[in-house]
């Protein structure tokens, strides 16, 4: 009974006016929290894709040059093997006295998010790569098509759609990796709310607001996937 | 006409070819014969320049093969290989058109022309808007075909081209072979398929450990004076 009373409770509190009051007053905060978190996640997603693509193909089987493989296994082992709230900290604090540079703490953010990314992207395009059969390489020789050629219509296509599911996670991830960065003092999303709940001790609102934002965020990206990767299973049997 | 002299092949400090010299003449078929791992692949391989790192001369129309340019070797040389190996993620048009357009230059247009009257002269041009894992092992072998003479080779060259084909689509390969051969396009195959074999018979090189064991060739030899092959032609 005394449990059923509290619940009771709970569920009046739930749909309390002033709840909902609050929940209207804080989400235009949380929104322009989460425009800073895309703008972070979006430009590091970006970074990571491109250095990841470079990477990845250069320690591919196919490409693989001894002291270039050596020197991205060793980046992939340094980023892999350290946690990234430390490499955010390096980046931010760190890397400045060591360049002479002056990093705020968007870019040190986005650049601390892109590298980490980078390792993780470029081992998901080497084995990719890899996934690929020689036949399709000496096919792409025997008819005429130079390196670039032979990447961009025959490989990529072809590995794109083994490895979306892989890179789509690495993405979520890096999306709700960027809560860390408050830790440097990025206003994103996870800090408003932290702010804000500084302010008006209600955690239960604030937060569940603020985890249903990422999760809106996280399943759009998973969605999108899932329909690039529909149209790209066309020529399976 | 393709000549060979003294190719020696060495991969990973082994020898897979030792000094071969081996011609096969314009417009007819040259045979590779001989047991697993006696390098007719790898022979193939260095005539479509596949494999570069060899010693000796191989000359295509008395240029040597490592010196063609890329347009020069796709479009006197192409290479149908044991598994066929077409695009997946192209249709079977797409697979006929791409090289064409993005190695060749030639228009959209022209190249869905040559790649559809082509299609229709192998009777495959039903099959153009399917992906190949979408049609059979013959078929799949057709359209490789078209795809290689889409780039208008004059040699026309075959890994194990009966391995992975039915009886059927074997007799319909043996008719390709010789509308082929009456459009002028030489052919070089490599097989350890002795009925077929037999049955395309013009000039054939039988190799066995990376040398030429025997060869025969039907304008001058009597076969059962090329005695080795002709044992080996038995089984």
């Amino acid at each position: 009974m005394v449990l059923l009373k509290k619940w009771r409770e709970i569920g009046f509190n739930m749909i309390d006016f002033k709840i909902i009051n609050l929940l209207f007053n804080v989400f235009p905060l949380l929104l322009k929290g989460l425009v800073v978190t895309l703008s972070v996640g979006f430009l590091a997603i970006i970074i990571g894709f491109a250095g990841g693509l470079l990477f990845g193909i250069l320690n591919s089987n196919k490409l693989k040059v001894y002291w270039v493989s050596k020197f991205i296994n060793f980046y992939v082992l340094i980023i892999r093997g350290t946690p990234l709230y430390v490499q955010v900290l390096i980046v931010y604090f760190v890397l400045p006295d060591l360049l002479g540079l002056n990093l705020t703490p968007f870019a040190a953010g986005v650049l601390a998010l892109g590298c980490n990314s980078i390792a993780y992207v470029s081992e998901i395009i080497r084995s990719g790569v890899n996934s690929i059969s020689d036949g399709q390489w000496d096919a792409s020789y025997l008819l005429g098509y130079n390196f670039f050629s032979t990447m961009m219509y025959v490989i990529l296509p072809q590995m794109l759609k083994n490895i979306l599911p892989a890179l789509t996670s690495e993405m979520v991830v890096l999306i709700k990796d960027t809560s860390i960065l408050s830790v440097i003092g990025l206003v994103e999303m996870t800090r408003v709310g932290s702010n804000i709940n500084a302010r008006l001790l209600q955690p239960m609102p604030v937060f569940l607001s603020l985890a249903f934002l990422y999760l809106i965020v996280t399943t759009t990206i998973s969605v999108i996937s899932k329909k690039i990767e529909k149209g790209l299973n066309h020529g399976d049997s | 006409m393709v000549i060979a002299k003294n190719i020696v092949v060495k991969i990973d400090k082994k020898i897979i070819l030792k000094s071969i010299d081996f011609k096969v003449p314009r417009g007819r078929i040259t045979s590779f014969v001989g047991k697993s791992g006696s390098g007719k692949t790898t022979l193939l391989k260095c005539i479509c320049n596949l494999i570069d790192n060899y010693s000796g001369d191989l000359t295509l129309n008395k240029n040597s093969i490592k010196d063609l340019s890329t347009e020069e070797r796709v479009k006197n040389i192409g290479f149908v290989t044991q598994h066929f190996d077409l695009f997946p993620h192209m249709t079977v048009l797409e697979n006929c058109m791409h090289p064409q357009v993005h190695v060749l230059k030639k228009t959209k247009s022209d190249s869905k022309y040559n790649a559809i009257q082509l299609l229709k002269t192998l009777d495959i041009e039903n099959l153009k808007n399917k992906y190949p894992s979408n049609i059979s092992g013959g078929q799949k072998q057709r359209v490789a075909i078209v795809r290689a003479l889409c780039l208008g080779p004059e040699l026309l060259l075959f890994d194990e081209p009966t391995s992975a084909l039915d009886p059927q689509s074997t007799a319909i390969f043996k008719e390709i072979l010789s509308d082929l051969v009456k459009e002028g396009v030489t052919i070089a195959l490599c097989s350890h398929d002795m009925p077929f074999i037999k049955s395309i018979l013009d000039v054939v090189y039988l190799m066995e450990n990376g040398k030429i064991k025997d060869s025969y060739d039907r304008e001058f030899d009597r076969l059962e004076e090329a005695q080795f092959l002709h044992n080996f032609l038995k089984y």
